[in-house]
């Protein structure tokens, strides 16, 4: 069980960085909210491809609410995976496995892994076809980048979705292993 | 559960404790009255074997199927 010992400190880790990158976001946004109405210089966040920083378009309030919904939505799904896995995490023992708590942990692995990726995705999108609109360019390409690189697999939209549909595959799996051990442990 | 186990009333007629008969066949009180209240999802054939050999009766007079 040394794996799993790696495991949950590596989650409690990553688990604690982002709960601190939420946190500021949202004291980031009061303060943008309430005194600057202005991408502060200081912020420069990448979501995919679309750069947010003072310098790119976003300088507006409306445009500048809009990128802090659509963060917060990616990363409280990203936040709420990490939170459920490492529940799992620190629920899985020896002797208390394939629990109904489990499964359940698993499956919103699988829904908040899924859900982040395509709220990532489809706002990528939105946002190259709100940009073009309102910048008046009509014309000019919209496109959303899918990354088929060999090194860069992790980086794939489509397999993070995999990933995620993998946990809902592992919490049915984890439904049937729950029945069969208390079939198991019912059998006189 | 459309199978019910008669266990109770096979023990009465031989004058036994449960707790005699867990004893005798080698399970514990609990897995007994696991199988007495009808929660079991299935019996080995040896629990069922050493059941019928110290209550001196058939399967048929333990188990029981009625339609529900």
């Amino acid at each position: 069980m040394r794996v799993l010992q790696i495991l949950k400190t590596l989650i409690n880790f990553l688990f604690i960085i982002y709960t601190l990158v939420y946190i500021s976001m949202i004291f980031l946004c009061i303060y943008f909210l309430c005194f600057e109405h202005e991408i502060p210089s200081f912020l420069n966040i990448k979501i995919n491809n679309l750069r947010i920083s003072h310098t790119s378009e976003i300088t507006e309030t409306g445009k500048a609410i809009s990128f802090f919904i659509t963060y917060f939505i990616v990363l409280s799904l990203t936040l709420g995976s990490l939170f459920f896995l490492r529940k799992f995490v620190h629920d899985i023992k020896p002797r208390n496995i394939f629990t109904k708590k489990q499964t359940h942990y698993l499956k919103r692995i699988g829904q908040c892994i899924v859900g982040a990726t395509l709220a990532k995705f489809i706002f990528t999108i939105l946002w190259r076809l709100y940009f073009n609109i309102t910048n008046g360019d009509l014309s000019a390409e919209v496109y959303a980048e899918l990354g088929f690189g060999a090194t860069d697999l992790f980086g794939n939209e489509f397999f993070i979705i995999c990933i995620g549909l993998f946990f809902l595959f592992l919490a049915k799996l984890f439904s049937i292993a729950q029945r069969q051990k208390e079939e198991n442990e019912l059998t006189i | 559960m459309s199978i019910y186990i008669n266990l109770d009333k096979v023990l009465e007629d031989r004058d036994m404790k449960s707790h005699e008969l867990a004893e005798k066949i080698g399970i514990t009180r609990a897995n007994l009255s696991i199988l007495k209240t009808g929660k079991a999802k299935a019996v080995r054939f040896s629990t069922l074997e050493a059941i019928c050999e110290v209550l001196d009766c058939q399967p048929g007079d333990i188990l029981e199927y009625k339609a529900d």
